[in-house]
């Protein structure tokens, strides 16, 4: 091998020196294999170095007449020169034999060829190191353009001299081939990604020739393959749209954005995920949201929730996708939430509370659920969720008759969650479900004061009538309403539950008390009683309505408590809540059925007082009875009308009205079916009547409440337009009520005439101190 | 000044002769020396020029003069003498329909006439004659009256029927800002339930639309 090569030329003979050396060079490029050995590689390596540190080239040659310095000259752009003359020749016969090939055949051929020439231009490099260090160097040092190391070289003349001409070829045959794939065939992915690699390698930074750019990918590989992405389905979205229905062409589009993705680590490289992802979801998804949004609510009527996932995923995918579904969800969960209010009030205004709840709850469970297992839980779907519960909550057809109805309901409801009740007793951690769901509902109510009103209404209820199945279910729901709405709105009731603990230790000190002082006189007339006292400013309860005299049998009990009590707290006054009050009594003049044993009524203090007067007499006529108990007609009449149909009393004449004239007869011939009877019923229409005085009181209390708002509005801000007066107003209140806008303007009406505030120019009020 | 000290006694002499009793009250000429001033003077007392002349003295109420009210309302005008407050009044006569303050101020002033003792509130019959005394006298400033709709025949009419209740001070005093408005604007396209009229006010444009305009709205009356 080494015999082939001519000996070293003289050092300043350029012509020699080339000639010596483009052999070499030639032998790189084509006939690497056949392999060089290192005398003859020392020797192109030596004839560079030598021809670069000649004195002075010889004269004639064309390249060297400017390049003329003193001193130790540094020579090298004649070879320089040279070798690019002889790469130039070299990639016009690749390019030419390159018209032969095409498609993949093509693609070999670039790949074989590039590969070849950049080893070849790997290995020149190295052997034009001298030049490289030296010549090279000094030129960019200097600044002068388009002179490159020797490997740099070879891209730019590849780039120039072969690539120009062929890319085109190149790219059509790569997208015919990722086109293949798409449609199914399976491709030598390799060819792909050397020919990437490639288009890579040319993207030299003009600034530093060390580092490269992504310029020549992007604008000769990612550019058009993008744009034959978008071609491609284009074509098929539309096609596949026009023969398939939506719910499948979703599925095509979920399956091909994955492949596209999953395309990438293949063989493009990272840098086109993004534009790649943003070309397809254009193409699948934007160009036919139309079609996909139309679809949404027959998958809503059908609660298809994978579809509806699906659809969510691909349209979460797009900027603004998602508005205009939010925007329907919302319309169809309002509407189904006030058909389903719809279907369970057509028997009149008499729902039952666990109904309507359970209605509410149903609606608010199937699309939380459908919130959070299509639409991912996402934050804004929430919202539109609660939108849509809040307007069925609180504006249905139920509510239509009054607008409070939902929170009475609601009230009313978690009252019959709390009460004791033999039929059925909840479990505890059912019991903590159940009044999350009532959290729930209460969350959308709007009216938070009124539930606020019929909730402290009916525990004063089921704490003075024992009726509370549970005092730590009790404490959990007070402390649910206190997170929910803050410790104002709990204040009371938590304050009516002290005072039932407090009590209870009053009574068993006041039981102490007994045992040591009572004379055993006394401990035969005195009656076992248990006492509740109650704060006035706290209880939601009324004084009786009507006049009582007590029993004189139970007067000196409940006497020595009173003296009792005022002992230990001076100054406090006592007032007794009679109709709130009850007993048992024992029948001894009647036996129960096939016992020995008499009856024991459970009555109130009203029917106790009745009942007592015929241990006197079996017979009592009526005007004796009311001048006795001093109860009013309206109470005393119902009362008797218990009696009467439990047949324990009978009227004389028989069938007489209760007026004056008639006769009460104690039924001697009672047959009592159990042990225990109760007879303290609560008198019909009570109950009604309740209901409407709580929301009389409501109204009046929205108005103490607006009013104190804007006092207090006022006094901060002395001075306030109106409309902002009115605004700041609605932002304070609107967590208990939502106040309206002319109900604001009436207390503003009031708080002027009272002469609080004054109206000063230009629409605005003032505080009067 | 002299002048004015003059002047005072002048009129100090003329509220004496028309006092009743004088032991009792020396200070108050009552219903029937009221009735006697209000003569010599030339006034019709059934018209809105008698309103304008208890501004004047800030009588306390209807049919009641006060001694200091009489001698600094008239002294600071400069009229001592019956001759010189007749030809006052003759003036005031011809200002009044077009000097929109003067108006003003007789209207605020009415309010106080109407009220009886430590009331708050006018009873509404009584707020509806000096309403109509204000709003429909020759005299007026503020003729509530506009060719399609006849303001204050409806503002009775809505009063009596709907409103039923006394009138206090910032309804009285709104009402005329009101009535100002719809003089400029018949369609009262100045209002919105937003704005700060009296509840009274909100009703009774709503009472307008409904009763008198067929159930709405505007254009009704740019035809």
């Amino acid at each position: 091998m080494a015999s082939t090569m001519p000996p070293v030329p003289a050092k300043d003979d350029v012509k020699a020196t080339w000639a010596y050396l483009e052999a070499g060079v030639d032998k790189i490029m084509t006939d690497l294999r056949g392999g060089m050995d290192m005398k003859t590689y020392m020797g192109l390596y030596t004839a560079i170095h030598n021809f670069c540190t000649a004195q002075k080239a010889v004269a004639g040659t064309s390249f060297t007449s400017h390049n003329n310095r003193g001193g130790a000259h540094l020579l090298g752009e004649d070879l320089y020169q040279h070798l690019i003359e002889y790469l130039r020749t070299h990639l016009k016969g690749v390019q030419a034999r390159s018209k032969e090939h095409v498609d993949e055949a093509l693609l070999t051929f670039y790949i074989k060829e590039w590969n070849r020439y950049t080893t070849a231009g790997q290995y020149n490099n190295h052997l034009f190191r001298y030049l490289n260090r030296h010549w090279v160097k000094r030129e960019m040092d200097e600044g002068k353009k388009n002179i490159y190391d020797i490997y740099t070289l070879h891209l730019v003349r590849w780039k120039e001299d072969m690539f120009a001409g062929t890319q085109e070829s190149v790219m059509r045959s790569v997208l015919k081939l990722v086109e293949k794939q798409r449609n199914g065939e399976t491709i030598e992915q390799s060819h792909i990604k050397s020919v990437v690699d490639s288009f890579v390698s040319l993207g030299l930074d003009e600034a530093d020739s060390s580092k490269s750019t992504l310029d020549v990918y992007k604008q000769y590989f990612e550019k058009p393959f993008l744009a034959a992405t978008a071609q491609y389905y284009d074509n098929e979205s539309k096609q596949f749209l026009a023969e398939n229905s939506v719910v499948e062409y979703m599925k095509k589009a979920e399956a091909r954005l994955d492949e596209e993705k999953d395309r990438v680590p293949l063989y493009l490289l990272n840098d086109i995920m993004s534009p790649l992802m943003r070309t397809c979801e254009q193409a699948l998804i934007t160009n036919h949201s139309l079609a996909l949004r139309e679809e949404f609510q027959s998958l809503l009527d059908h609660d298809k929730q994978e579809d509806l996932g699906r659809m969510y995923k691909l349209l979460a995918r797009i900027p603004e996708g998602l508005d205009p579904l939010r925007t329907r969800f919302e319309t169809h969960v309002r509407k189904a939430g006030l058909s389903a209010v719809d279907k369970i009030s057509g028997e009149g205004d008499n729902v039952e509370p666990k109904v309507y709840v359970d209605a509410l709850l149903e609606v608010h469970t199937q699309y939380q659920d459908l919130v959070n297992r299509a639409f991912n839980g996402e934050s804004e779907f929430v919202r539109s969720l609660d939108n849509a519960c809040r307007e069925f909550v609180n504006r249905n057809k139920i509510c239509k008759s009054g607008s409070n109805k939902s929170p009475e309901l609601l009230a009313k409801y978690t009252d019959t969650l709390l009460k004791k009740s033999s039929a059925k007793m909840n479990e505890e951690d059912n019991m903590e479900k159940l009044l999350t769901q009532v959290m729930t509902v209460f969350k959308y109510i709007e009216d938070k004061d009124v539930f606020q009103k019929f909730y402290s209404r009916m525990l004063a209820k089921r704490l003075v009538q024992t009726t509370s199945a549970s005092d730590d279910a009790e404490t959990t729901m007070i402390s649910k309403l206190k997170e929910a709405c803050g410790f104002e709105y709990t204040n009371k009731l938590q304050r009516m539950f002290q005072d039932i603990q407090i009590s209870k230790d009053l009574n068993a000190n006041y039981k102490e008390f007994l045992d040591k002082n009572l004379d055993p006189e006394d401990v035969k007339t005195n009656i076992d009683a248990t006492y509740n006292i109650l704060g006035a400013g706290f209880w939601p309860l009324n004084p009786p309505s009507t006049p009582f005299t007590p029993p004189q049998q139970i007067v000196q009990t409940y006497e020595r408590f009173v003296r009792f009590y005022n002992n230990k707290h001076q100054g406090r006054k006592l007032s007794w809540l009679w109709h709130l009050s009850k007993g048992e009594i024992k029948a001894n003049y009647c036996k129960v059925q096939g016992q020995k044993a008499s009856p024991t009524f459970q009555v109130s203090t009203y029917q106790m007082a009745i009942l007592l007067l015929f241990n006197d007499s079996d017979t009592v006529a009526y005007d004796e009875i009311a001048e006795a108990t001093k109860l009013g007609k309206e109470t005393l009449d119902p009362y008797l009308g218990v009696f009467m149909k439990a047949k324990i009393l009978t009227a004389e004449p028989e069938g007489a009205k209760p007026e004056s004239g008639t006769s009460y007869k104690l039924n001697m011939n009672f047959k009592a079916k159990k042990i225990k009877m109760n007879l303290n019923i609560s008198i019909k229409g009570e109950q009604k009547q309740e209901a409407e005085d709580t929301h009389k009181t409501i109204e009046e209390d929205r108005k103490l409440l607006m009013q104190s708002a804007i006092v207090r509005i006022m006094k901060s801000r002395k001075k306030m337009k109106h409309q902002q007066l009115v605004s700041e107003t609605i932002q304070q209140i609107k967590n208990r009520f939502m106040p309206r806008v002319p109900d604001i303007k009436k207390c503003i009406d009031i708080l002027l005439e009272k002469e609080y505030l004054e109206r000063l120019e230009g629409d605005e009020l003032g505080y009067l101190a | 000044s002299a002048v004015s000290s003059g002047a005072k006694a002048h009129l100090t002499k003329l509220f004496d002769g028309y006092r009743e009793d004088v032991t009792n009250s020396p200070d108050t000429v009552g219903p029937e020396g009221s009735m006697k001033y209000f003569e010599n003077l030339g006034v019709d007392v059934e018209g809105m020029e008698v309103l304008a002349v208890l501004e004047i003295i800030q009588a306390p109420t209807m049919g009641e003069m006060s001694r200091e009210g009489f001698v600094d309302g008239w002294s600071s005008l400069g009229c001592d003498t019956i001759d010189k407050q007749k030809s006052y009044i003759k003036t005031l006569k011809q200002n009044l329909p077009s000097n929109k303050d003067a108006f003003t101020k007789v209207y605020k002033y009415t309010f106080m006439l109407g009220k009886t003792g430590n009331q708050k509130a006018v009873p509404l019959d009584v707020a509806v004659t000096y309403w109509e005394l204000l709003f429909t006298s020759k005299l007026s400033a503020v003729k509530w009256t506009s060719p399609k709709s006849p303001w204050f025949q409806w503002w009775a009419e809505f009063l009596n029927s709907q409103w039923k209740k006394s009138v206090n001070k910032d309804m009285w005093n709104e009402t005329l800002k009101f009535a100002q408005l719809t003089l400029q604007d018949e369609a009262m396209s100045f209002w919105n339930e937003e704005s700060s009229w009296p509840s009274v006010i909100d009703d009774f444009v709503e009472w307008v639309k409904r009763e008198k305009r067929g159930g709405e709205t505007a254009d009704v009356m740019e035809e």
